[in-house]
């Protein structure tokens, strides 16, 4: 039961990092992006490929890979997004979901479709035993690495000035674009944040999990039920929803492999119809 | 009566509907058994479209969870005729019905607007898919089946006939709902559904009546599709392209509009069509392609270049 349990919490860490990113850009920009799953991927895929093809030292892959993905979020931002997010906040949902669909393609013709993993020992201590329960020490690094950028993530929106720009622009666009604030500016900041943080989620999943293009629906439709099930608008929520997902995963397939999917979901609509805003959802936010 | 006139009026309207199915209708006489077979698809996707246009575009509570109601029709369609042997023509009905019972169990869900009803009617739906997939009982004529098998002993030019009068049905059934309090109520919600509220319209109830119909005829389409593919599994008639397709076909046309998903539903279709009989390999890149330039370049939709204003209007 422990180790199903930590596991769980280990794997927890990566599905905060994608739904933190994944919030920030519902929050500030106002709509659901479905190409946040093809981030993750996409930070899987290249960092896989830049190691073992191109020679790359793992944590320079990874470096690489999240660089890449963030600057792929932002073109797709400045190309695509930018001309209908503000008239057509939902609509983007469809559009994304097209360029999901595309990019995918694309990523699986060059790169081939089949999963992927990295495989990484930490020179000197391969496996490292806690309490009765033996963990590969990589999961524990990949653990330790999403805390502190997610981490450090939220730093970044709380005590510097950027971060304060991107609230602000989350809280009242208008009142900010007054202020002085280059909005559009920092719409495609968010985006690029977002991309880089999500890409080094995937990079550091690779290294645990086998990561596939085709994955990226599963990603996207997990992101955005954890931050469902966190609440809107609040960081410990997405956080702490990102966590218990992972657990409520794990321990789900792990016991009950044939129902597994059924039992969450049945969890999460009761969730939704008992507390439509989520755990830490800030009420009844009426937006159109 | 001028010609311009009889377009706007429901008589007007309703006559032209006819003609027009009865024109379509003596089209298998002369085409070929690919293009009837190919025309039976764009039928359901009109309506499927159509369906979604009501709640999403009209009423403007986009539904991302639609295709549940479509999968639910082809199952107990799958389930009435294969495992009791009822005929089609009386499953079509209880399989509207069962939708439309099944639909008011998202009620609560229209406390949320905008994003929060989108993504909670997804979770919700996804959460019906999964729970199909797993119950034995529904998923398959015996516990080991991933699927349904039905009977195929009818010709293509039945199915054609069959969804074209669904679809007359349904599309007349539009037009009596946008002409009708129902329809005002809704276009008032979705301008301003505080203002719609303060002047006395039961916004909840009008919003329900949209969901409830337009949750029951996707069933009726299921309904239909599931004899005409012969197998149904949880993965072709829950899956989310279906929903994401009815979004498309509507935005595409024209969204909010009555002409709009029609218009989206027979390009997308023949485009669809075209791309997988062509290119099957980039089939889905030409699609999603043409999806992400249709809503970046056009969101009023096809329907919008015909219209000077672009304002959403509720009839043609």
């Amino acid at each position: 039961m422990t180790d199903v349990l930590l596991y769980g919490v280990l794997s927890g860490a990566i599905f905060a990092m994608v739904s933190f990113g994944f919030s920030l850009v519902l929050g500030v920009l106002g709509i659901v992006n479905m190409t946040h799953g093809v981030y993750v991927v996409m930070g899987g895929v290249l960092t896989h490929a830049l190691a073992t093809q191109a020679g790359f030292p793992i944590p320079l892959a990874m470096l690489a890979a999240t660089v890449l993905t963030g600057v792929f979020a932002v073109a797709i931002h400045k190309i695509f997004v930018e001309r209908v997010f503000k008239t057509n906040p939902l609509m983007v949902l469809v559009q994304t979901f097209g360029i999901a669909i595309v990019v995918t393609k694309l990523l699986e013709k060059s790169m081939g479709a089949s999963e992927r993993l990295l495989r990484v020992d930490v020179p000197g201590h391969a496996i490292t035993e806690i309490g009765s329960v033996i963990v590969p020490t990589i999961e524990l690094v990949v653990f330790a690495i999403a805390l502190l950028s997610t981490g450090a993530l939220v730093l970044m929106l709380n005590y510097t000035d950027f971060g304060r720009s991107i609230r602000a622009c989350r809280d009242n666009p208008r009142s900010a674009s007054l202020l002085g604030i280059n909005v559009n500016a920092v719409y495609a900041k968010t985006m690029l944040v977002c991309g880089l943080w999500t890409g080094l989620a995937g990079a550091l999943l690779v290294a645990s999990k086998p990561v596939a293009p085709y994955m990226q629906q599963q990603w996207a439709v997990d992101a955005f039920l954890i931050v469902i099930v966190g609440g809107l608008g609040s960081i410990p929520g997405v956080l702490l929803g990102g966590f218990l997902y992972g657990v409520l995963n794990y321990t789900a397939f792990y016991y009950f492999p044939v129902i597994a999917p059924s039992l969450i979901f049945g969890a999460l609509i009761l969730l939704l119809l008992f507390r439509p805003q989520g755990l830490f959802g800030l009420g009844a936010v009426a937006r159109k | 009566m001028t010609l311009k006139h009889s377009f706007s009026t429901l008589g007007g309207q309703l006559f032209w509907l006819l003609a027009c199915g009865l024109a379509v209708a003596l089209v298998p006489l002369v085409s070929d058994p690919y293009w009837t077979r190919v025309a039976v698809f764009v039928f359901i996707n009109i309506g499927l479209a159509s369906a979604w246009n009501i709640i999403g575009g009209v009423a403007g509570y986009p539904s991302f969870g639609h295709a549940v109601f479509f999968g639910i029709g082809a199952y107990a369609s799958a389930i009435l005729t294969v495992r009791y042997g009822v005929p089609l023509g009386l499953a079509i009905p209880v399989a509207a019905v069962v939708a439309g019972l099944f639909s008011l169990v998202f009620t609560p869900l229209f406390k949320q607007r905008g994003f929060f009803f989108a993504l909670s009617t997804l979770a919700a739906s996804l959460a019906v898919e999964t729970m199909v997939r797993n119950f034995r009982w529904v998923r398959g004529l015996q516990g080991t089946d991933q699927g349904w098998n039905l009977p195929n002993d009818r010709p293509v030019a039945f199915y054609y006939l069959l969804a074209l009068a669904m679809l007359i049905l349904c599309l007349a059934s539009v037009l009596v709902l946008l002409h009708s309090r129902v329809g005002l109520a809704l276009k008032a919600i979705a301008k301003d559904e505080t203002v719609a509220a303060s002047a006395g319209i039961n916004c909840t109830r009008y919003k329900v009546y949209a969901f409830v119909f337009s949750a029951v005829w996707p069933a009726v389409f299921g309904a239909i599709y599931a004899p005409f593919l012969v197998y149904i599994s949880a993965e072709t008639v829950f899956d989310l392209k279906i929903t994401l397709s009815m979004i498309v076909f509507s935005v595409f046309g024209g969204i909010g509009t009555f002409l709009g998903p029609v218009i989206g539903g027979i390009l997308l279709s023949i485009i669809d069509q075209l791309a997988w009989a062509n290119f099957l390999d980039w089939h889905s890149v030409i699609y999603g392609a043409l999806v992400v330039l249709i809503i970046t370049f056009s969101p009023g939709g096809v329907i919008s270049w015909f219209r000077r204003s672009g304002a959403r209007r509720g009839h043609a």
